[in-house]
């Protein structure tokens, strides 16, 4: 409810401040996205919810800047000392610079993202946690070809300050006339220290995006459909894609994915996710599923 | 008296050389140009450029965009709008690098510019509806095409963009109707005729 009200309050304070913001030169964005879900076999975890506000404000093509606040929860089963709820808020910003580049022919860009996360875990070790991550992209003219360098770096302070360290290069090219797109992503994770990190200091997977684009008379006027899948372990993970630091997880083994987007007006599009991912926790040896449905609205000011 | 029809003399005699060579240094680089060298089209023009020379300029931030040197082409044609800001060809120019590199918000920024000093202005009109299709902007594309083919209604371009919008949107018939409107126009035209076919 605190999310909606503070949702419906920016959303206010934009619409009131948009002769001010829109122009030719700048481009004005908000999303808002929210995140039910529950877990299957978990013997500590019953639900989560997280509802995420986000700000994009473009300088034509060559600058953006976004902000981005969420507010996740989780609900906990009782462990001897009643049901509890882990409640966190991060905020999160994002700075990129594009570079147009005749020489190759494609846009060379490079990102800083940086999360702030705040909760009341009581046992402190997955509060004010901090990350920054820094990456360079290319991507060509025809938007045929993207690989991207990624770096983040993430500090438990709480957790005997352990470092989690990840490097998540990607490729993704478009085939069928630009009508698909697929793209890999590697998550290379390491600890600072296994003992703090379920026993793990060096994990391994791959995420594989497959998008489609449908024509304008499409079944239920979808825009696209996607599925994701995700192979192999990680840990600690960060998906800046979607402001995501996987602080409260487990050791995730796996998961998988289907979505579709519509554009219901020039300015405004919808996507709908429905997810499953398998965790473990290896401390207890539990495994579980995770699943979740996410919804996103997303309006051009 | 003698004196002062020399110096007038002197005068006249340096400004038809300095013209003279101004109009040798375009007639070089045209040539430079016809014989399919851009690069010395261009260097030619240099000694004009320094000299603030408005149309070598164009003509050099012109060429650069030919030879592909988008971001030096941008860059000549900044100069220009900076040192006359209500040239039109100056800021009709600048959208040719843009669309070449997709970056329809800044083709989109200029176009808008010119028609802020020029309402009608075709060209601008046509550089802002290929911005508006490359964002995917159909509802801005079809109310801006609409418009435009009631001032430009024999104008096959704005009609073949007013189709496209429709179609995008999944209006087949208002899309097909469209088409058939080019075809009355340009009867050959490969891409209303195979969609009239297809649907």
């Amino acid at each position: 409810m605190k999310i909606m009200y503070k949702t419906f309050v920016l959303l206010l304070l934009l619409s009131v401040s948009r002769v001010a913001i829109s122009s030719e030169t700048w481009y004005v964005a908000t999303t808002v996205n929210s995140m039910i879900g529950n877990y299957s076999g978990s013997e500590q975890r019953n639900d989560l919810f997280s509802g995420t506000f986000i700000l994009d404000i473009d300088y034509l093509d060559s600058l953006s800047f976004s902000l981005a606040y969420n507010d996740f929860s989780i609900n906990f089963k009782d462990l001897g000392t009643g049901e509890f709820e882990i409640k966190q808020n991060t905020l999160s910003g994002k700075v990129q610079y594009h570079y147009f580049s005749d020489k190759y022919k494609g846009t060379i860009s490079t990102q800083l993202v940086v999360h702030s996360i705040t909760n009341n875990d009581v046992t402190l070790l997955t509060d004010n946690v901090s990350v920054y991550s820094p990456k360079i992209s290319y991507l060509n003219l025809n938007k045929s070809l993207y690989f991207d360098l990624e770096y983040v770096n993430s500090s438990y302070p709480g957790n005997s300050n352990l470092v989690i360290q990840q490097f998540s290069p990607s490729i993704g090219f478009s085939f069928n006339d630009g009508s698909d797109w697929l793209r890999f992503k590697t998550f290379l994770i390491q600890s600072s220290d296994k003992t703090l990190s379920q026993g793990e200091d060096s994990l391994t997977s791959i995420d594989i995006k497959w998008m489609h684009w449908l024509s304008p008379d499409s079944f239920l006027s979808i825009n696209n459909v996607f599925i994701d899948v995700l192979a192999g372990k990680r840990i600690f993970a960060v998906d800046n894609d979607a402001y995501s630091v996987y602080n409260l997880a487990d050791v995730q083994q796996g998961s998988l994915l289907f979505g579709a987007a519509w554009r219901a007006k020039d300015d405004l599009s919808i996507s709908a996710i429905l997810g499953v991912e398998k965790y473990e926790n290896t401390s207890i040896s539990n495994s579980y599923n995770q699943q979740y449905l996410y919804l996103s609205l997303t309006k051009l000011w | 008296m003698r004196c002062r029809n020399l110096f007038v003399g002197i005068v006249l005699s340096g400004l038809s050389v300095t013209s003279f060579a101004g109009t040798n240094v375009f007639v070089d680089s045209y040539k430079a140009q016809a014989n399919g060298n851009l690069k010395k089209a261009a260097d030619i023009l240099s000694p004009m450029i320094s000299k603030n020379n408005e149309y070598a300029l164009m003509r050099y931030a012109y060429l650069q965009y030919l030879q592909g040197q988008y971001n030096e082409s941008i860059e000549s044609y900044k100069r220009l709008i900076q040192s006359n800001p209500k040239s039109i060809d100056a800021k009709l120019g600048i959208t040719l690098p843009y669309l070449a590199q997709k970056r329809w918000r800044q083709v989109k920024q200029y176009s808008l510019e010119v028609l802020k000093l020029s309402h009608w202005n075709y060209v601008a009109h046509v550089r802002l509806m290929i911005a508006e299709e490359g964002m995917k902007n159909w509802e801005t594309l079809q109310s801006h095409a609409s418009q435009l083919s009631k001032v430009y209604p024999t104008d096959v371009a704005t009609l073949v963009y007013l189709a496209r919008a429709y179609a995008w949107q999944g209006n087949k018939d208002s899309a097909k109707s469209i088409y058939r409107k080019v075809l009355n126009r340009s009867p050959a035209h490969i891409e209303a005729n195979y969609y009239v076919n297809a649907n």
